[in-house]
């Protein structure tokens, strides 16, 4: 037998079908059921639907769950020294957190820092001024967290010995002198008359910060530097 | 179609076990629409697929107690279905409520130049025997079996493959004819 294709009309009316449970029921001789048929279909407990949402609102709820911690979770922060030079202090900051990091800031004294990425997740910054420096991390759920650093920059010593006073007695030139930054480096002090002879200060006061030199019978150049380097270039010049 | 919960379908079956009839009439609200739509499109006309749907339905009720496991009753009423579209398609009025009912099943169908009865390809799994029967015996191309069995064309060909496999294992048993 060849069967024609079908239509699409493939579906009971709720009436129809209402009715041929009617029959059913009563061929069977079964006692006929309480609930409308159009009730039991809009009830539709038979259908897997439900469980399927059910599954999908737990996995989202269990899903919330597991993602809640992470909204709250703050990064850590470790900071490293890494000054070489007291004049132009050094820190780095790493960032711990699973998360993304979404910026790093550094200011002190409400003025900016600049902040420079060095590493993964590791910010180098170098400031200019002393006062307590600030670092704020923020995390890709916008928790942030922040540590404090004492930052002394020691500025650079660019200034020379001073001559404070000088005087010739007995045959002896007295300079009186004087450093404000890093110290007179008394050892290296030396001097050179214009023979090209050297010429050793006789005695060295280190308390009344004097130095005695014979008194020249030639120009005699006196080079008197501090510890960073710094000089100061005096000229004894022979009495007339 | 919606897909059925078999476990809330398995525990409406129990209670029509126990003679419940709004279990029952929920069992019906659940496959009513989708055996009808097999049953049209078997039979290709409207009011003979109500026939059977009553059918079957009638028989269905009546032989609930005999289904031993209530987690296969839609398999089991798409089984009497068929066998209802089957003899209605034949002009039958053989009883098919039972597992093994004689039928108009010593008719023979010619599969791959070999003879078979209709009785022997019910011996198979019902997926295969329903696949050979619609492709063999009712001339249904792959397509419109699949439609009917609202299954993939693969599948349909699985199933006719294997059930054929299966037939010509038979012979070697001495279970066939030719």
């Amino acid at each position: 037998m060849t069967l024609k294709p079908a239509d699409r009309n493939t579906r009971l009316t709720t009436d129809q079908a209402e009715q041929m449970l009617s029959n059913i029921f009563e061929i069977c001789k079964i006692e006929p059921c309480t609930v409308s048929l159009k009730t039991l279909e809009d009830y539709s407990h038979y259908r897997a639907d439900r469980f399927t949402l059910r599954k999908v609102v737990v996995i989202f709820i269990l899903l919330a769950f597991w993602a809640m911690p992470f909204l709250f979770m703050a990064p850590e922060l470790t900071v490293a020294d890494k000054t070489t030079d007291k004049a132009a202090p050094k820190y780095e900051i790493a960032v711990h957190s699973i998360l993304p990091v979404k910026s790093v800031t550094a200011e002190i004294d409400g003025k900016n820092v600049p902040v420079f990425e060095t590493g993964k997740s590791v910010y180098t910054m170098e400031p200019e001024s002393s006062g307590t420096m600030v670092v704020t991390a923020t995390i890709a759920n916008a928790q942030i967290n922040t540590v404090e650093i004492e930052v002394n920059i020691t500025p650079r010593d660019i200034t020379p010995p001073a001559l404070d006073k000088s005087n010739v007695t007995g045959g002896k030139v007295y300079l009186y002198l004087s450093d404000k930054g890093s110290g007179i480096d008394y050892d290296a002090i030396s001097g050179l008359d214009n023979r090209g002879n050297k010429v050793s200060p006789l005695s060295i006061q280190k308390k009344k910060r004097c130095v005695i030199f014979p008194c020249p019978t030639v120009n005699t150049a006196v080079t008197i530097p501090d510890r960073t380097g710094n000089v100061l270039q005096l000229t004894l010049r022979p009495a007339n | 179609m919606a897909k059925l919960d078999y476990n809330y379908i398995s525990s409406l079956v129990e209670m029509a076990q126990d003679k419940d009839s709004n279990a029952l009439a929920e069992l019906y609200a659940a496959t009513y629409q989708l055996q009808y739509a097999y049953s049209y499109h078997y039979l290709k006309d409207e009011y003979l697929a109500q026939c059977a749907l009553q059918e079957t339905y009638i028989k269905a009720f009546r032989g609930i107690n005999t289904l031993r496991d209530p987690k296969l009753f839609v398999q089991w009423l798409s089984q009497i279905n068929f066998r209802v579209c089957f003899g209605l398609a034949n002009n039958s009025n053989a009883d098919y409520s039972k597992d093994g009912a004689d039928g108009p099943e010593d008719e023979k169908i010619v599969i791959d130049g070999r003879t078979f009865s209709i009785r022997q390809i019910m011996s198979l799994p019902f997926s295969e025997a329903k696949c050979l029967i619609l492709h063999y015996y009712n001339d249904m191309s792959y397509k419109e079996i699949a439609k009917l069995t609202d299954d993939s064309r693969s599948s349909v060909k699985r199933a006719i493959k294997g059930g054929i496999h299966r037939l010509f294992h038979l012979i070697g048993e001495g279970g066939m004819t030719e």
